[in-house]
């Protein structure tokens, strides 16, 4: 029987993905991580011993040896990508990664218009092309990861196309920069894959990107991101793939988080402890990290939501970055039946603990 | 839209009532303090916005006012609403020209601005037009980059209006941008999608330009307040000819704009309106 584990943020990002996809390949070893939303503006850390890497451009198993898939749902940047390999190679990761054929591809085009455009900068954009990539794909002006393979002259008729798109009359501003993406992409070897490459796998972890509360459909707009962060898309996928054997692990840190603006519900400022190792830190597209109190109410709405889209699952909860701060939890206060509660006391999967009998 | 009088009395007295005369621009233009544009002017999804002819005013004459709402003009609409507007319409009406139908685009920033374009409605009223000028949300933004969105009013022009004046009796409109900076180059497809919602197609501002043409007469007003708008003027000079016109005092804004639309109503010789059938009796001569 094939099985699956799909790790969710239920708010607004930065809930510790990361960490729980990495406890996760721990216990699986022969896994497969898929990233079913986002790209590569996700920054999910893990640690493992005195070896640190923040995932982005491949999932969070990478570190621990597994191997990454990113689906057709997701963004790839092939310069970002390369970047992160060598950084990945030098801590000895797993660096084979299949992508599918229709994944989006981010262009030098679409990071310009990310970082230009205030709009996005108001919504809080992570200045990383995401945004602009799936709203260029929504229109004629479409890149796909086969087309990173396709004939070299089909490639660049299409990126002129897309820097037309975006206003680039023979400017030459920006040249350099796309020849270096171009050079970039004849250095990787690619590996576009399609869902038949995945059947020879039984067990698959699914990496959410970002949280519920910033869901294309369910955030508050216009401060949402260009996906489902929900579990749709990893369900529709366990669908195709035949999985029937899924578990949930939502993941909330044990304090609200926000990076970037828009609506949070108790915002204030915390005492943190234990949090040296800290990936969101102030930068010119997000600003602040802002931070809160757990809003119980909010976690239960996001769950009752995702719920909606995964209703035969069995559920998990991971509390991360216990350590950070000293209150009691109230997690009798959720509505949901879970299987499992576990809580993280350090920035190393190894620190996970079961709590399950102290909530229920 | 369209189908009511500028009533002059009605407006002076409204006028007083409201306060424009003494209040701030913050005070009359109520989105400055919300810091967004108001929805009903967000262009976004808009198809057309017409100017047709009614029973009040069988032979419309659309005229498309573009104000430039960035950090250095933001004072005109100001302008407009205590004087401007009522001296406007007044002098439109009295040089013969009885259906003036107006509509007011907020002209910003597609590169820096987060509303580049707002859209009123073609208005013959003075209720409805004193609406949507204090509905106009002045960004007060710009940017440090090469000009402004003037293009964005030949666009809207061009695209997304549908005038009686042309489709009836093969008339042009007329169309005023008014500005202190070079207009910019490009609108690219990505921002037209930003803006109205869709988009596929780059244009530059010479394509843009002949396309308004077609079906209006297009000006730009050179508000001459700084050296950088003295620099600007010779680019549009350049492009428009004798259709760049250069003012130092805003205040002159009512005045070129009746003067080129009465003229071209004189010089056609077919006339761009007719006198309303109960006579001018309702308008009261300033």
């Amino acid at each position: 029987m094939k099985t699956a584990q799909i790790v969710i943020g239920l708010g607004f990002g930065d809930e510790g993905k990361g960490i729980t996809t990495d406890f996760l390949a721990k216990q699986n070893p022969e896994s497969i991580v898929i990233r079913f939303s986002g790209g590569q503006q996700a920054a999910h850390t893990v640690m493992i011993g005195d070896k640190k890497h923040v995932h982005s451009s491949f999932a969070s198993g990478a570190l621990r040896g597994l191997p990454s898939y990113y689906s057709e749902h997701c963004t790839i940047h092939p310069v970002f990508l390369f970047n992160e390999k060598i950084e990945l190679e030098a801590q000895g990761g797993n660096t084979e990664l299949h992508i599918h054929p229709l994944a989006k591809i981010t262009t030098p085009f679409d990071v310009w218009q990310n970082r230009n455009n205030v709009r996005n900068l108001d919504h809080g954009t992570c200045g990383k092309g995401v945004g602009a990539t799936m709203k260029r794909n929504e229109g004629p002006y479409k890149l796909y990861a086969v087309d990173l393979i396709a004939p070299r002259q089909m490639l660049l008729e299409k990126l002129e196309k897309i820097a037309y798109y975006y206003g680039f009359l023979n400017e030459s501003e920006i040249d350099a920069e796309v020849d270096h993406y171009l050079a970039i992409i004849d250095q990787i070897k690619w590996n576009i894959s399609d869902y038949s490459f995945l059947e020879k796998y039984s067990n698959f972890i699914f990496e959410g990107s970002q949280g519920i509360l910033l869901d294309m459909d369910h955030g508050v707009f216009p401060n949402v991101t260009y996906a489902n962060t929900t579990s749709k898309n990893a369900i529709e996928i366990c669908q195709k793939l035949q999985i029937t054997a899924v578990e949930l692990y939502y993941v909330t840190r044990s304090y609200a988080t926000r990076h970037g603006s828009g609506w949070m519900s108790n915002e204030t400022e915390l005492k943190l402890k234990n949090n040296e190792e800290e990936t969101c830190v102030y930068n010119d597209f997000q600003k602040e990290f802002r931070t809160g109190e757990l809003d119980y109410d909010l976690l239960n709405y996001s769950l009752k939501l995702d719920a909606a889209y995964s209703s035969k699952a069995k559920r998990n909860l991971v509390v991360t970055c216990m350590d950070q701060i000293e209150k009691d939890y109230e997690f009798e206060k959720l509505t949901t039946e879970f299987t499992e509660i576990y809580g993280s006391f350090s920035p190393d999967s190894k620190d996970f603990k079961q709590l399950t009998s102290l909530f229920q | 839209m369209g189908g009511t009088r500028y009533d002059f009395g009605a407006r002076e007295s409204r006028a007083k009532k409201v306060g424009y005369a003494s209040k701030s621009a913050g005070e009359i233009f109520t989105q400055n303090a919300l810091r967004m544009a108001h929805e009903s002017m967000n262009p976004n999804g808009v198809l057309f916005r017409e100017a047709r002819d009614s029973e009040v005013h069988p032979n419309t004459v659309p005229i498309i006012l573009g104000l430039d709402v960035t950090g250095s003009m933001g004072h005109i609409p100001h302008e407009l609403i205590k004087e401007g507007l009522p001296k406007l319409m007044g002098g439109i009406i009295q040089g013969g020209v009885p259906d003036p139908a107006l509509l007011f685009l907020g002209i910003g920033d597609h590169e820096c601005d987060r509303y580049p374009l707002q859209v009123g409605q073609f208005e013959s009223g003075d209720e409805e037009l004193d609406m949507w000028l204090t509905r106009t949300y002045i960004e007060g933004g710009g940017g440090g980059n090469a000009g402004e969105s003037y293009l964005l009013a030949w666009y809207f022009a061009a695209f997304h209006t549908k005038t009686d004046a042309f489709e009836k009796r093969g008339q042009k409109g007329l169309l005023f941008t008014v500005g202190d900076e070079p207009g910019l180059k490009t609108l690219p497809a990505s921002a037209i999608k930003e803006i109205m919602g869709q988009g596929q197609q780059t244009y530059t501002h010479l394509e843009l330009l002949a396309e308004a043409q077609k079906r209006y007469d297009v000006y730009h007003i050179s508000v001459l307040h700084s050296g950088q708008a003295i620099d600007a003027d010779v680019d549009w000079k350049e492009l428009l000819g004798q259709n760049c016109l250069s003012i130092h005092d805003h205040k002159e804004i009512p005045n070129v704009i009746k003067k080129i639309i009465c003229d071209k109503h004189k010089s056609s010789g077919l006339g761009l309106g007719t006198t309303p059938l109960d006579g001018l009796d309702n308008i009261e001569m300033l």
